[in-house]
């Protein structure tokens, strides 16, 4: 049964590029949510410091009005992850990627242009599917004999992931490129005010005053190899995934249940897959947006899965907000900094913890880490658990 | 591939709507392709199905469809959707572009995820299983049909895989914009289409094998090399194509498009059409050539056993 | 029409209760929970935007939610003291 290792990282969000300079940032407390201005006002959240001409510039690609930013930010992770790693041509490539704002960001221009018909373009809906963006993403890497779009909201990335080792683990491929992109966009702003869940200060994950989320953009993508791949190409690995699991709340298609039930059956699942026990996890990267229903609930699945022995855990969606699709795979690059670096984040924003058990990490923590679990939870019920260990 | 067999098919398009593998008399020589609304009323609870637009609707109307006739706890719930919920999508962007911004209403964003249509079977099911959606443009049903059979080499059993994709007149008038002929988006359909599947519960008909191929090449060649890899005798196959087709493959054809419209994930109607093809014992095995695109394909093998 | 059948008619359209009219839902019903309409969380939130779009009122505080969407009886209280 071969292991699934990682070889490649790659990650770009409102705390900038990379996966080590990501730690840096997160062991130093750093916060990347900021005012971000809109109409007369403004609102938090975390923005990527590149405009989309110097993201196509630093990808090596011709801008073009019609690209849209979730593609260019894609690409940009996924050339990051594959940069310093040996690229494997013996076997097939497979690339899995998570998606849900896609190509909203152009296709909004379109309404926004609705009262001036001179503005209206219809071409900025050529990539408005999630599908159109993970091709132009893949089109500019290299082959691909299998190319797939994962599309469940806050989980697709973790899900892309799982799918990936799943793959791995099954044979059926050697080489995956796994992942998630999703860029800031009115559409999921607005969505989320509606929803009255949009924090208008900076967002506090697992605080008891909470209100709700900040929302943030980015991608992260991981490059998986088998074992027979991994002695073909000489990469180091630098982490395994070892645990991975998919389950449903069933509650409600928005919010989660009181007790988190998809979440404990995640959870629960991947720790069998992993065949390991609740007390050897070291470090949980949690879901944690910050708003009332998701803390309540994952604290809640937490406690019943640990059975009141939580291990250390913080959400680091107050650094970069909540990325939605690209989150899974994002917080999954941060947790194997974590892994790597022996170092667990502090959950940032907290003045009144829920939890008075210091498990909740006010600061970062630094400590000997040997397998780390990192969640997502998205509408629908989508429920999504990842364990990463040492390599 | 994990062998995978079918036992329950329910689709919905223009051809109204399909229940198991004996089909009614199919209707031909439409001219448009909008799919019969069935009675949803009598399968999804009045307050669940009120917030729902049309792919939601034909996908649950299908997806609990077949769950009552089997009466089985999923393991996992897969769908594909090539486009998601256009509808609520269009809605909510109205909305959020109306000059006079107040209150924004939130439903039509709640429903707008692509996973609406595999979160709501969870949902009214209760189900707490392994939930996927998938949404790789033609290729989407495809994929997930690929992800139900890694899923039984997980140990899944009982799996409701299914694909949906709905029309709405914005499609129609980009599509002008973009310069497709009228006879084109004449052509544009939608539909439903759902099916209990099991990798380890025998049935009469199964999907033997499922190939994508992203980038172009000659589908004379790709369908000769997948047919003799599967060592398939040609003779003994039908061949089903989701776009019309000027190509020759020594096999009978037919095309689901002048049923059904064409849709990114008519492939999936097109299956429910082998399966009826299948059961009747017309043919040994039916290849569905997903041609929507000129750049790749996808080829579902099903047979009969 | 009086507020109470007025604010009916909102709930119907925007709520999309294509099932009921306004004779169904008796003033003191609760609309919330399985002993009542049936409405959820979501309702809650489309109430809030009827209450401001159509009545020009605003509920601050989402904790009051709980005792003034009580009923349609309990809804125009809140408007009809707003509105004072």
């Amino acid at each position: 049964m071969t292991a699934v290792n990682i070889t490649g990282l790659g990650v770009v969000s409102a705390l900038g590029v990379g996966a080590a300079h990501h730690f840096n940032q997160l062991k130093s407390g750093v916060v990347g949510i900021a005012r971000y201005p809109r109409d007369e006002d403004f609102l938090y959240a975390g923005k990527v410091n590149f405009t989309n001409r110097q993201l196509a510039a630093l990808c090596g690609v011709q801008f073009s009005n019609y690209t849209s930013r979730t593609a260019l930010l894609g690409l940009f992770a996924a050339k990051e992850a594959l940069s310093r790693i040996k690229s494997v041509r013996k076997f097939p490539a497979a690339f899995v990627n998570g998606a849900t704002v896609g190509g909203m960001d152009l296709s909004e221009q379109y309404f926004a242009g609705k009262s001036n018909p001179a503005q209206r373009d219809a071409r900025v809906f050529e990539m408005h599917d999630l599908g159109a963006n993970t091709t132009f993403i893949a089109n500019h890497l290299r082959d691909f004999q299998y190319v797939n779009t994962i599309s469940t909201a806050c989980s697709s990335a973790a899900n892309s992931i799982m799918q990936g080792a799943q793959l791995i683990r099954s044979g059926e491929f050697q080489y995956v490129l796994v992942g998630g992109t999703d860029a800031l966009c009115d559409f999921t702003i607005e969505g989320f005010k509606s929803l009255m869940v949009y924090d208008s200060a900076l967002c506090q994950p697992f605080d008891i005053n909470r209100r709700g989320l900040n929302l943030g953009e980015g991608a992260a993508y991981l490059l998986l190899e088998s074992d027979e791949c991994i002695k073909e190409s000489g990469n180091p690995c630098l982490a395994k995934v070892v645990g991975w699991a998919n389950r449903n709340d069933a509650f409600h298609n928005t919010g989660t249940s009181p007790e988190g039930i998809g979440a404990q059956k995640a959870m629960l699942a991947a720790l069998e897959i992993a065949n390991l026990q609740p007390a050897e996890i070291s470090y949980i990267n949690a879901h944690g947006t910050g708003t009332l229903n998701n803390d309540l609930s994952e604290l809640a699945a937490m406690e019943a899965v640990f059975e009141g022995q939580l291990p250390d855990f913080s959400s680091t969606k107050g650094a970069i907000g909540h990325t939605l699709a690209a989150s899974g795979a994002i917080e999954a690059v941060l947790s194997i900094t974590s892994l790597l670096g022996n170092c667990a984040f502090g959950n940032i924003g907290l003045t009144d913890p829920m939890t008075p058990s210091q498990v909740l990490l006010r600061k970062p923590k630094t400590k000997e880490i040997h397998h780390v679990m990192s969640n997502s939870f998205g509408f629908g019920g989508n429920s999504t658990s990842l364990i990463f260990s040492k390599g | 591939m994990q062998k995978l067999y079918i036992h329950q098919a329910v689709s919905i398009s223009a051809q109204g709507f399909w229940v198991g593998f004996s089909l009614p008399v199919l209707r031909e020589n439409l001219q448009r392709y909008r799919a019969i609304d069935a009675d949803y009323k009598s399968v999804i609870p009045a307050m669940a199905l009120r917030r729902m637009s049309k792919i939601t609707k034909m996908a649950l109307w299908c997806g609990l469809t077949v769950s009552k006739n089997t009466g089985l706890d999923w393991d996992g719930i897969i769908v594909g959707t090539g486009l998601g919920n256009l509808a609520d999508t269009e809605k909510f962007l109205n909305l959020i572009s109306s000059p006079d911004l107040g209150l924004i209403s939130p439903t039509a964003f709640t429903q707008s995820s692509h996973n609406t249509l595999s979160g709501q079977l969870a949902l009214q099911l209760k189900n707490h299983g392994y939930n996927m959606t998938h949404v790789q443009r033609n290729f989407s049903f495809e994929n997930a049909l690929k992800d139900a059979s890694l899923q039984c080499q997980f140990g899944l059993k009982a799996i409701l895989l299914g694909a949906a994709d709905e029309h709405i007149p914005l499609l129609d008038h980009l599509a002008k914009e973009a310069g497709y002929e009228e006879a084109d988006i004449d052509k544009f359909g939608e539909g439903a289409s759902f099916f209990q599947l099991s990798a380890e519960q025998p049935s009469e008909i199964f999907v033997r094998d499922v190939l994508v191929k992203t980038a172009g090449e000659d589908p004379l060649q790709s369908i000769g090399a997948f047919l003799e890899k599967n060592q398939v005798d040609i003779d003994s196959t039908l061949l089903i194509s989701t776009a019309d087709t000027t190509y020759d493959f020594k096999m009978k054809q037919r095309s689901v498009a002048e049923l059904a419209g064409k849709y990114m994930t008519s492939s999936g109607i097109a299956v429910h059409l082998a399966c009826s093809y299948l059961a009747q014992q017309d043919y040994q095995y039916v290849l569905v050539w997903n041609n929507h695109s000129t750049n790749g394909l996808g080829l579902i093998l099903l047979g009969h056993a | 029409m009086g507020l109470q059948e007025e604010i009916k008619k909102h709930l119907i359209e925007q709520l999309n209760l294509e099932d009921l009219t306004p004779g169904d839902i008796a003033d003191d019903q609760p609309l919330f929970g399985d002993a009542g309409i049936g409405l959820d969380s979501i309702d809650a939130l489309e109430i809030i935007v009827i209450l401001d779009n159509q009545f020009g009122v605003v509920l601050d505080n989402p904790e009051l939610g709980r005792e003034v969407f009580k009923s349609v009886n309990t809804l125009a209280d809140y408007i009809e003291k707003s509105r004072s």
